[in-house]
């Protein structure tokens, strides 16, 4: 448990943020998820407290501030966000916090600096002291943000993360624009089909594959999506992000390692698609401390060459898909996709067609895909 | 307000504009019979109300209220719930013509008798000025209406129930430039409160020294283009900058764009027109980054206009505002160039034209606004705390007696 630095605050309300550190996972693969109780995102939680908004006023300024404090620290430290993206972050942070009704009115006097009425009362979904703590711990211990907010923005979904499960990367959002645009355009008869989404984490591909499936089917029977993880807090997250989206009749989330789970699919797949670990071993002490101290090492580490788990998904797929079957998997960049395409070449001769690689939009090669023969 | 219904009414009364000119005097026109002329020494300002052009107009007008009404009633109407909702929308927008006219008419005809009577012989003292105060109440009412129904006339501009996006850019003046660019970005955001609108950051890029380089915030609400639309062009502020340490008082300026969102019908944009990127500047990005970097960098080849879009969530959401927006600058290209057309034509003070032009000059010494157009002073901490009102009403009378001249001068020229 940190210190808090002296400001009055009660420790109570603090003592329920202490940060779990994220190896302890690695020893908890024996334990079911049923023990996992996956937490809820602060923009659910009712707005059952209030400050006034001269008191949201004050902390509003003392959050700007150390965030602006903060200039281009942890850039130089380890490539980590500069003061303007943690504004962002703490308007992002407020956003979720003011209940709904009255959040433009009050979002815009605390970037006006309106003085008028400060004994307005201003419903929140957690209590300001809260605020505090858990802004101190964005800085200080530089806990990811979407933790810190219990939810991450992606494509079209608000999805509920907690420490344990991988916060879904914008880059991601590339693959279900390969899943309408490249496999249901060219093939459309694979939207009826079961596709699967390995390593899901917080289920984010499996549910916009999903949803995807469902407006490419056209009415027509829809499709299903098996999506599969080894860390027990990850099969509780996703499977309570597929319930708040109504989905459990479409995704199912199974528990194991790869395509284990999948027996009973065997050959039938229509796609499959993952975001596996490609992170090489050695990078992770280098990188910024809110993945490399705070993000599941489970999720992040492929190895030596980074590449371990995506060759045995290449290894396994073949098998997995029906003829005409989709793929695509994401990678560290322009190095493990090429590598990855020269493997097929060379150990799946004839096992694949139309492969390509495809950038994301920073321009980095990104995702490699392809149709079973 | 549903657009849809705005722009048929536009075309209602471009009808009426179309209307071909009755030379000569129409059987219905009651005042025209009555002996006494109107006094002409006025028609070099006002139009007289007899011209047979306008009272069409009016008469149509009615005849076209009475129809939708009937259609109202129609069950094949009432069923359809964004036909019914149309027809009501261009009713209700005729009901003041009609009510107006139907009061101008009753006025006039109470006019009439009264002019009557006071001819007729045998009338005692008291009676007779009774009668003559009676004429010249109702001489005022009917001038009153005369006015009313003019203004009534006049077409309405489509755009004006529109939302928008209010575009500050830093001009002259270095970082100066970029915190007063913020001045009135917060000055927007506080009128915005004041009248209920939502106003949404889009896209900012900060300046260095506070402010922005640029700013973009989108404004919702009832009749937003109508009010902010006279805000377009450069507002030049006079004062002593915070970072200048001699007391020396500079002049910067930021220059305002206001830009009528517009719908994919409007403005069609071919993808094979854009370039989407996004800056990570995590180097290897994916998994290595965890950085709230979901901005996008539009880039419209034809035009050359870049569009940064960072505030939203996700990429995908940045991705449609920056459509949004790149629709909208389009559109307002488009506009401008509709409206340089016509405020040459008409010689307007208020047109919303020129994007270069200079508005207003805010005088922080004097504590003092001037808007350029209006040749008037407002006091300047109140307005940069969003009380506008009184320039933006300003406006918009000089717009309307600037259309009711124009529309005198039509009509004396199809008369003459």
């Amino acid at each position: 448990m940190w210190k808090l630095r002296s400001s009055g605050l009660s420790c109570g309300v603090c003592a329920n943020f202490q940060i779990p550190s994220p190896r302890c996972f690695m020893n908890s693969i024996t334990t079911s998820s049923i023990d996992v109780k996956p937490k809820v995102p602060l923009y659910l939680r009712p707005p059952s407290f209030s400050a006034s908004l001269s008191e949201l006023t004050k902390w509003h300024k003392w959050a700007k501030n150390l965030a602006s404090s903060v200039g281009s620290s942890f850039i130089n430290l380890d490539n980590g966000p500069d003061s303007t993206l943690l504004r962002r972050e703490l308007n992002w942070l407020l956003q979720d916090l003011i209940e709904l009704q009255h959040r433009s009115v009050i979002l815009s006097r605390l970037e006006s600096g309106n003085n008028e009425n400060p004994d307005v009362s201003v419903a929140l979904r957690a209590p300001l002291e809260e605020m505090y703590c858990v802004w101190r711990q964005r800085i200080e211990k530089r806990r990811p943000f979407q933790y810190v907010v219990g939810c991450e923005h992606w494509r079209d979904l608000v999805l509920s993360v907690q420490e344990g499960v991988l916060i879904p990367r914008p880059e991601t959002e590339v693959i279900i624009d390969l899943v309408e645009g490249v496999a249901l355009n060219n093939a459309p008869e694979l939207a009826q089909g079961f596709w699967a989404d390995l390593g899901t984490g917080s289920g984010a591909i499996a549910i916009a594959t999903a949803r995807a499936l469902a407006t490419h089917a056209h009415g027509d029977a829809c499709g299903r999506v098996i999506a599969t993880d080894l860390s027990p807090v990850a099969v509780a997250v996703a499977t309570s992000n597929v319930q708040r989206y109504g989905l459990q009749d479409v995704v199912e989330v199974r528990k194991g390692s790869w395509f284990e789970p999948l027996k009973d699919v065997q050959g039938k797949l229509a796609g499959v698609l993952s975001n596996p670990p490609y992170i090489p071993s050695g990078d992770i002490s280098g990188l910024q401390a809110e993945v490399g101290q705070h993000e599941p090492i489970l999720a992040l580490d492929g190895g030596i060459s980074g590449t371990n788990d995506l060759l045995h998904l290449i290894d396994g797929v073949a098998s997995m898909l029906k003829p005409g079957g989709f793929f695509a998997f994401e990678t560290n960049g322009e190095k493990q996709c090429k590598f990855l395409v020269e493997y097929i070449e060379n150990e799946k001769p004839g096992s694949f067609r139309d492969m390509n690689i495809v950038s994301d939009f920073a321009g980095i090669q990104r995702f490699v895909m392809g149709f079973r023969r | 307000m549903n657009c849809v219904a705005m722009s048929s009414t536009a075309r209602l009364f471009t009808t009426f504009n179309d209307f071909s000119v009755r030379r000569g005097f129409t059987p219905q026109s009651r005042c025209l019979r009555v002996a006494r002329p109107w006094p002409r020494s006025r028609a070099s300002r006002i139009v007289c109300m007899a011209e047979p052009y306008l009272i069409t107009k009016l008469e149509s007008a009615e005849k076209t209220w009475k129809e939708l009404s009937v259609r109202l009633a129609d069950p094949d109407v009432v069923s359809n719930p964004t036909e019914y909702q149309k027809l009501a929308q261009s009713v209700s927008e005729l009901d003041e013509v009609v009510s107006t006219f139907r009061r101008f008419k009753e006025c006039e005809k109470q006019l009439e008798e009264a002019k009557a009577l006071s001819e007729e012989e045998g009338t005692d003292v008291d009676m007779a000025e009774m009668i003559a105060s009676e004429i010249s109440s109702l001489s005022g009412q009917l001038k009153e209406l005369e006015e009313k129904l003019k203004v009534l006339l006049l077409p309405s501009d489509p755009l004006d129930a529109r939302n928008i996006m209010l575009e500050v850019r830093a001009g002259t003046g270095g970082d100066e430039a970029g915190i007063w660019a913020g001045d009135l970005v917060r000055m927007y955001q506080k009128y915005s409160e004041r009248n209920s609108w939502k106003s949404t950051l889009i896209s900012c890029s900060e300046a260095e020294k506070g402010g922005f380089k640029t700013c973009v915030i989108e404004v919702k609400g009832k009749c937003v283009y109508s009010k902010l639309k006279y805000e377009s062009g450069v507002h030049r502020v006079q004062r002593v900058p915070q970072t200048e340490t001699q007391g020396r008082v500079h002049t910067s300026t930021a220059t305002v764009a206001i830009m009528p969102e517009a719908d994919e019908v409007e403005v069609e944009i071919d993808p094979k027109d854009i370039e989407l990127t996004t800056a990570r500047s995590g180097g290897a990005g994916g998994q290595n980054v965890n950085k709230v970097e979901t901005a996008v960098d539009l880039f419209h080849k034809p035009t050359g206009i870049r569009i940064f879009c960072t505030e939203e969530r996700t990429q995908l959401q940045n991705k449609s505002r920056a459509l949004q927006l790149l629709r909208a600058k389009l559109y307002e290209i488009k506009v401008r160039e509709q409206q340089e057309l016509i405020r040459n034509q008409r010689k307007s003070q208020v047109g919303t034209g020129a994007r270069a032009e200079k508005i207003r000059t805010y005088n922080y010494k004097d504590n003092r606004v001037t808007d350029h157009r209006l040749k008037m002073n407002f006091e300047l901490t109140s307005f940069l705390e969003g009380d506008i009102e009184n320039a933006v009403q300003a406006c918009s009378a000089i717009e309307q007696k600037e259309l009711l001249e124009e529309l005198a001068e039509s009509v004396a020229t199809t008369a003459g």
